[in-house]
């Protein structure tokens, strides 16, 4: 700092210092605030994920916690007339709708609650059970929980164990229930399957179904336990990696397509069409 | 963050030129306000479709095929949460570019995420703006999804430029300039 200056020039010198003194002070209190700011958002950004994973997880737990405790006390017997013999919790074995002795085997691995499995039953239903009727095929059934584990809730085990109580009762009371329960599927969201009131009274629809043993056969969850091996067992099948509608004629998988890039009316006769070369193929 | 000093706003840059430029010039912070409202309301909606259910949005995010399985869970159970703190926050416009950025990384991620099920085929209904599952091929809107959340960058974008608001928080706390 020269001293050579005038005296005005210092005091404006001075001043000066003196505003950029405050100037200093001024930004440092504002720098402070906004790291104070910044440190706000971090911490309610960081405590929302926090509480975002132990709320869900929670939840989660909870949602297990409902499924575990419908069917949770039975131990494991399969519906009356499934394909495997003896069924045990390995080969829990499908509903059979159709002629035991049919020579051609319609796999059918489905959930009640699963949304393309309604447009498969929409596609195909009809003609399995024409073809099952007519003695040339067999269909068999297995009945999933693959929506409860994947979107919670425990429709697809509530729906589908009171669905297995139908096959007791017989063939006719199984299949009109299995139509009834895919025309009236709730959306996927909408976990109205799990409440077995609600399915109940759907089964109420159908002829000679509804009685004392049904009733408690649903409640009870009698078949709970078969529908999880039913599970576990096409889940050991695909290798882990589980999707509904699976479905096999005598062992070749049929895909469903996207009916809007190959029609229904196609499918369909695709469908008739390996139906009728499995046949043949049976003799 | 300690960028956030910004443009001075309109008033003390009077210099009032005409066109486009004077017009944002002259109104910048009830811009940057209806940006902010914009973007919380997207991220309040892409929120609120996530937490009544967990599993289903764990699940949404494992059929992206992209973190690995120990990961599905945490994630998918956070993010609606983490979406709702940053509307949160921007509605009450605190720290509003350091959220404008993390929007924006958050709509790159979903964005990158939706083009990437694109290119390996995979067919699922892409579950970022509620509940996602999956749908038979040919029923995508990957294009759609992209072009929403490319739309939504506006705002975020905006936002990190000109982050100074109208009733914001920080406004409050900082004064002008933020």
């Amino acid at each position: 700092m020269t001293s050579d200056g005038g005296s005005g020039q210092k005091r404006q010198t001075g001043r000066e210092r003196a505003a950029e003194v405050r100037r200093q002070q001024a930004a440092a209190a504002r720098r402070k605030k906004q790291l104070g700011i910044g440190g706000a958002v971090a911490v309610v950004v960081v405590l929302a994920v926090l509480i975002g994973v132990l709320v869900q997880h929670n939840k989660s737990k909870n949602d297990k916690a409902a499924r575990d405790a419908y069917g949770g006390t039975q131990s494991f017997s399969a519906p009356t007339g499934v394909s495997a013999n003896p069924a045990t919790k390995e080969d829990p074995g499908g509903i059979v709708y159709g002629k035991p002795e049919a020579k051609v085997t319609v796999e059918v691995n489905e959930d009640v609650r699963c949304p393309y499995c309604k447009i498969a039953e929409g596609l195909f239903g009809a003609i399995n059970k024409e073809y099952a009727d007519a003695g040339k095929a067999k269909i068999q059934y297995h009945l999933v929980d693959l929506i409860d584990r994947f979107a919670g809730g425990q429709g697809s085990l509530v729906g589908g164990a009171t669905l297995a109580c139908a096959a007791d009762a017989g063939q006719a009371q199984f299949i009109a229930f299995h139509d009834l329960m895919y025309k009236n599927q709730p959306d996927e969201k909408d976990d109205a399957y799990g409440n077995i009131d609600t399915v109940l009274n759907l089964a109420g629809q159908v002829p000679d179904l509804r009685g004392a043993t049904f009733d408690a056969c649903g409640r009870d969850g009698k078949y709970a336990p078969w529908i999880k091996a039913n599970y576990d067992w096409l889940s050991k099948k695909l290798g882990g990696s589980v999707g509904t509608p699976d479905i096999y004629i005598d062992g070749t998988q049929v895909v469903l397509k996207d009916t809007a890039t190959v029609p229904a009316e196609q499918q369909q006769a695709d469908y008739r069409a390996a139906l009728d070369a499995a046949v043949a193929k049976q003799g | 963050m300690t960028s956030m000093a910004s443009q001075a706003p309109a008033k003390d840059a009077p210099t009032r030129s005409g066109g486009l430029r004077g017009f944002v010039d002259t109104y910048q912070q009830w811009i940057s306000l209806v940006m902010r409202i914009l973007l919380a309301v997207m991220w309040f909606k892409y929120s609120v479709g996530k937490l009544g259910s967990p599993d289903s949005n764990a699940q949404s995010v494992r059929e992206f095929r992209i973190l690995p399985e120990s990961l599905v869970a945490p994630f998918g159970y956070a993010q609606p949460y983490f979406e709702l703190a940053l509307g949160l926050l921007l509605i009450l416009g605190l720290g509003t570019r350091l959220v404008a950025v993390l929007s924006a990384l958050l709509l790159l991620v979903y964005i990158v995420g939706i083009i990437s099920l694109g290119a390996r085929g995979i067919a699922i209904s892409c579950g970022c703006g509620g509940s996602g599952g999956l749908v038979p091929k040919g029923h995508t809107r990957y294009t759609l999804d992209v072009l929403r959340d490319l739309l939504y960058m506006v705002p975020a974008a905006w936002l990190i430029w000109k982050p100074a608001s109208k009733f914001s928080l920080e406004r409050a706390l900082l004064g002008d300039p933020i």
